[in-house]
């Protein structure tokens, strides 16, 4: 069968979104040299310190010129800059399928998934991708090969939404087996238990990985502007209810509220950045958004 | 739905429209039913809003539910017109209705006020009334009374439908059908329009009266009030419908008469024209216009001013070269109510007037003072004077004098007495003076009779003598007022103090002094200084006798060379004179009634009329009179076809009979009821010798149809009393027929409560559906 991959890479969000860098919040592992820095003149090095030379150093590192000044040994030491190491994770739980604009949930959370492997990928960053539900479905295992973005895609494309979601596991088994400090990108609609997100959040930032969360909301269930007698059918077995949604929606939006809210103010408290996406707006606008929003926490870090 | 007919004005529809309050309830039934299907991810938070709000809602969805019902129940009570008060219900009901409609077609139905008139209002209202009774076939009974004739209705006891209300369309077209130019009783229309609705037991009864409600005709009308109040107790509608809000102002010719009766050829006739403003603004320089004939003469009539509510007199002499009948008119610029604007008078004009003068004396001296008073120049006054003594009386017909003195006569033989008194009592004017000749005992037996003669009272024993007393500045005659005196009279005038009167008969002993006292119509015209009275007059048959207590000639006092005594010889017979047969001077509707002798002209009678484009002739054929009543004339010829009026006045036998030797025996009458029109109306008699001689009667609209002033509602409604039964409304608003008025004060609750239902529903809805702000979306 073939994968029309098109569909999360539009071109134009690609072209866009390309000419940007995603820089990490916080040093990583990693092998391989990243473009961070000086990302197009191969083996490059930005001085850090002197130390005195001991015994196995390498001797290319000694600073010949300061022996001439002080007669002592002393190698120069460099900051290494690194790859980045980056885990998408994007739920496809049924709630996912859920959409009122012509495009669901899931589809957008799969297109931020795509467009951003891209982007790292080519930048030499190293990608992996877990796709779950209430268990991990899809695991591309982490690399910065060219060969990768192929591979991401197919596990994307892989998945229907159809079961519910169990972030809790998921987010500690993601934990688990990324032992290297990375940046994690979790894409879900977070309807799941809230306990158990937040357990899973706050396992990741203990671990030492910078974590990105972009929540994927539909319009209607933001503003759920819903008109006449309806019968909503929960998916994920949430139960069904008919009302007139016109008299339940300052109730709903208020408990919406206090769940956005509760979200976020967890987020801010483990420094995780937090997004709310609609599957309506743009997906280079989104991207953009969030990418000058990094770059201004990165800068304003090193300095 | 008989009980919904008592509460609903369509009931039908408040039927119809039950159904609709279950409305709001069945689409909030299939509203529950019938709902779309949403597969719905963030099921959490819906579920918590529905649970913390289940009871608010439920309680809101109930309230929303009930005001919704309530507004569909507001506007079905609206629409079905809920009355609560059943006898507010409009006039056509599903029930069987008796319409009987009495409109007002007198002559001030003519007013114009704008482009319509008090008539084609009241018309319209009948052409409505039908229309909408045409809604609702089958069930609405239609009769129209004019009131000038309510035995002879318009519409009879119809079926109103649709081809009444085209028929009536064309029928009842202002332009073709007009009013009289008469005054109407409203007393005996009402009557019969209750004798119809009273004799009609079956069903709802209502009356229409529809006139101008003049406030003389309506206001303190208790007979009328009393006959409302009688329809109103056998459970009739009365409706009031006022077809002029008020009246505009009015200026009318309420006056044009004069001497007509002395008018000889060559000899200027004075006449008295009045102008009456029944305005209430002053009004200036009004000028008014002669004419002779229908051609318009030099003289003009200028009254500078006449106040609101006044009439103001102007004499003007008019001047007729040739005997023969002649057409007078008086006209003003028409004003809104043009029939009161013109009026007609009819002058026959003599030769000159015979006058007999009968001395009692051969040898006195009497008649030639009479004579010479009235006639020394025949050209100046237009008298022309006969003098002879008592045996005349019998030898000539008396009709061939306007007036006969009877001077110093004190007895007359049997047949000469009788001739006079009849000559007297057809109307015929009588001059009686005293004298040597006349004794009291035979004066009494002859012509007092114990009243029933021809003298004003009985003579005492002998004249009285008085004494001349020079040092007394009192005069010895006390003039009252009567039209003999008129110039005389007043401060400026000393002529009739210089009369001295030395001698003079005195009433019997008995015979009350004081008209008033006694009552019998004989008046008292001069006095003596001393309370006898000098001179009497007193009314006989249709003629009128005046008797002078003392002599015509200087005999008994000095009266005769005094100045004044040409003056009051000459306007005592225009006074006599005028009071006998200036009858032709008529009011609209009263039909002509002639009683011919057989023996002297033919049953042929030719009647010119006015018409609308000017004179119509009308022939008609004389009948037998049948016993004492009046058959009235067939007529004869296309131009008489035409509808006549009713016969509002009773006819008088003596009235315009030409003939005056009435001998008994069969005569031949003639009536002609269409005098509708005012103007000039000529009858043509045919004599037995193939002669024809004319009469001409003047006809005018009756003064009282120019008093335009209408009753104010409030007036009209305390003169009729506060009843239930009886509704005033104005012509133009014609609501009441459609029945709007119907629950209008609860209509007024009902807006006012679906306003505030609507008001309610609307702020509740908005609570509890979605309004999001512009550009406002949640994050």
């Amino acid at each position: 069968m073939t994968q029309d991959f098109r569909r999360f890479l539009p071109p134009e969000a690609v072209a866009r979104v390309s000419r940007l860098e995603i820089l990490a919040r916080n040093v990583v592992e990693g092998f391989l040299n990243g473009m961070h820095r000086s990302p197009y003149f191969g083996q490059s090095v930005e001085f850090a310190q002197h130390r005195e030379y001991v015994s196995g150093d390498d001797l290319r590192r000694i600073d010949w010129k300061a022996w001439s000044k002080t007669d002592k040994y002393y190698v120069k030491q460099y900051e290494e800059e690194t790859n980045l190491r980056t885990t998408l994770v994007v739920d496809l739980s049924e709630s996912m399928q859920f959409g009122s604009k012509g495009k669901t949930k899931h589809e957008f959370a799969v297109q931020i998934a795509a467009v951003l492997s891209l982007l790292l990928l080519k930048q030499h960053d190293a990608v992996s991708l877990v796709t779950f539900d209430d268990a991990i479905r899809t695991q591309i295992p982490m690399s910065s090969k060219k060969t990768q973005l192929h591979d991401i895609l197919m596990g994307l494309s892989n998945e229907q939404p159809a079961r519910k979601t169990n972030l809790s596991d998921i987010l500690a088994q993601v934990a688990d087996q990324e032992s290297r400090k990375g940046l994690i990108i979790l894409v879900s609609d977070l309807l799941a238990d809230r306990e158990g997100l937040k357990k899973g959040l706050r396992l990741l930032r203990f671990r030492g990985h910078d974590v990105m969360l972009f929540h994927v909301l539909d319009d209607a269930e933001l503003d759920f502007e819903f008109s006449g007698p309806t019968k909503f059918e929960g998916l994920e077995d949430s139960g069904e209810l008919v009302c007139d949604p016109r008299s339940l929606r300052e109730g709903y939006l208020a408990a919406m509220k206090t769940y956005l809210d509760d979200i976020r103010k967890h987020c801010a408290k483990f420094v995780i950045d937090y997004q709310i996406v609609r599957p309506s707006e743009n997906l280079d606008a989104v991207l953009l958004h969030y990418m000058n929003h990094r770059m201004g926490m990165h800068q304003s870090q090193r300095k | 739905m008989t009980w919904l007919s008592s509460l609903f004005f369509n009931p039908s529809i408040a039927l119809m429209g039950a159904g609709l309050i279950a409305v709001p309830l069945i689409i909030h039934l299939i509203n529950r039913v019938r709902y779309r299907r949403v597969q719905f991810a963030a099921m959490e938070f819906l579920l918590q809003a529905e649970q913390r709000n289940r009871q608010r809602l439920l309680i809101e969805q109930l309230l929303l539910l009930l005001l919704r019902t309530l507004i569909v129940l507001a506007l079905l009570l609206l629409i079905a017109r809920l009355v609560l008060d059943p006898s507010q219900f409009a006039l056509f009901r599903e029930s069987r209705t008796h319409h009987v409609v009495l409109v007002d077609d007198s002559a001030s139905t003519r007013e114009r006020r704008g482009e319509t008139t008090a008539w084609a209002e009241g018309l319209g209202v009948i052409r409505k009334l039908a229309a909408e009774g045409a809604r609702r076939p089958q069930t609405q009974r239609l009769t129209v009374l004019l009131a000038s004739r309510p035995d002879k209705p318009l519409l009879t006891d119809r079926d109103v439908n649709q081809p009444l209300v085209e028929e009536l369309a064309s029928r009842l077209d202002p332009v073709s059908f007009k009013p009289t130019h008469q005054r109407v009783d409203f007393l005996k229309g009402i009557q019969s329009a209750s004798d119809l609705l009273l004799a009609d037991k079956a069903g709802v009864r209502e009356l229409h009266v529809i006139s101008d409600y003049r406030s003389r005709d309506w206001n303190d009308q208790k007979p009328l009030a009393q006959a409302m109040e009688t329809l109103a107790e056998a459970d009739v509608g009365i409706h009031l419908i006022r077809t002029t809000p008020q009246a505009g102002p009015n200026l009318a010719i309420t006056r044009l008469d004069g001497a007509v009766s002395t008018a000889a050829a060559g000899v200027p006739l004075r006449l008295t024209a009045g102008i009456t403003n029944f305005g209430t603004e002053v009004v200036t320089d009004v000028r008014a216009s002669i004419y002779d004939n229908g051609v318009k003469t030099p003289t003009t009539v200028i009254f500078d001013r006449i106040e609101p509510g006044t009439e103001v007199l102007h004499e003007v002499d008019l001047q007729f070269p040739s005997p023969g009948y002649r057409r007078v008119e008086i006209r003003l610029d028409a004003d809104g109510y043009p029939v009161d604007n013109v009026r007609h008078l009819s002058v026959n004009v003599s030769a000159a007037i015979p006058v007999l003068i009968v001395d009692g004396d051969p040898a006195g001296d009497a008649a030639s003072y009479v004579a010479d008073a009235l006639a020394a120049d025949p050209a100046a006054t237009g008298f022309q004077t006969t003098i002879d003594n008592p045996d005349i009386l019998r030898r000539r017909p008396l009709d061939d004098y306007r007036c006969i003195y009877l001077l110093n006569v004190g007895e007359l033989p049997p047949d000469s007495l009788d001739y006079l008194e009849k000559y007297v009592r057809r109307g015929g004017a009588l001059m009686m003076a005293l004298g040597d000749s006349v004794r009291s005992e035979a004066f009494n037996r002859v012509f007092h009779r114990e009243g029933e003669g021809l003298s004003p009272l009985p003579l005492g024993n002998a004249p009285l003598e008085f004494v001349t007393d020079v040092t007394s500045s009192e005069p010895d005659l006390k003039a009252g007022k009567h039209p003999a005196f008129a110039i005389l009279q007043g401060d400026d005038n000393p002529f009739l103090d210089a009369v001295h009167i030395q001698k003079l008969f005195e009433p019997a002993v008995g015979w009350e002094v004081d008209d008033i006292v006694r009552g019998d119509n004989v008046k008292t015209i001069a006095k003596h200084k001393s309370g006898r009275p000098v001179m009497l007059e007193k009314p006989y048959g249709a003629g009128k006798v005046t008797l002078l207590l003392t002599t015509a000639q200087p005999a008994w006092n000095d009266w005769a060379l005094n100045p004044s005594y040409v003056v009051f010889q000459l306007d005592l017979l225009k006074s006599l004179i005028s009071s006998d047969k200036n009858e032709a001077l008529r009011v609209t509707g009263e039909p002509i009634l002639l009683s011919l002798d057989p023996a002297l002209y033919t049953d042929q009678v030719e009647l010119s009329i006015p018409d609308i484009d000017g004179q119509r002739t009308v022939r008609l054929q004389a009948s037998p009179q049948d016993g004492q009543t009046s058959a009235s004339s067939k007529p004869r010829g296309s131009e008489a076809s035409t509808t006549t009026r009713p016969d509002t006045t009773p006819a008088s036998p003596q009235n315009s009979a030409p003939n005056q030797n009435p001998a008994g025996g069969i005569r031949l009458v003639v009536e002609e009821k269409e005098t509708d029109l005012p103007g000039i109306y000529s009858v043509r008699l045919t004599t037995q010798n193939q002669t024809t001689e004319e009469k001409l009667y003047a006809y005018n609209v009756p003064l009282e149809e120019s008093e335009l002033a209408v009753i104010p509602v409030d007036s009209l409604r305390k003169t009729m009393g506060n009843n239930e039964k009886l509704s005033i409304h104005e012509a133009q608003d014609v609501s009441w027929i459609e029945g709007e008025e119907a629950g209008s004060e609860l209509r007024t609750s009902l807006l006012a409560a679906l306003v505030i239902l609507l008001l309610a529903e609307q702020w509740l809805s908005y609570r509890l559906s979605y309004h999001p702000a512009k550009g406002q979306v949640a994050r």
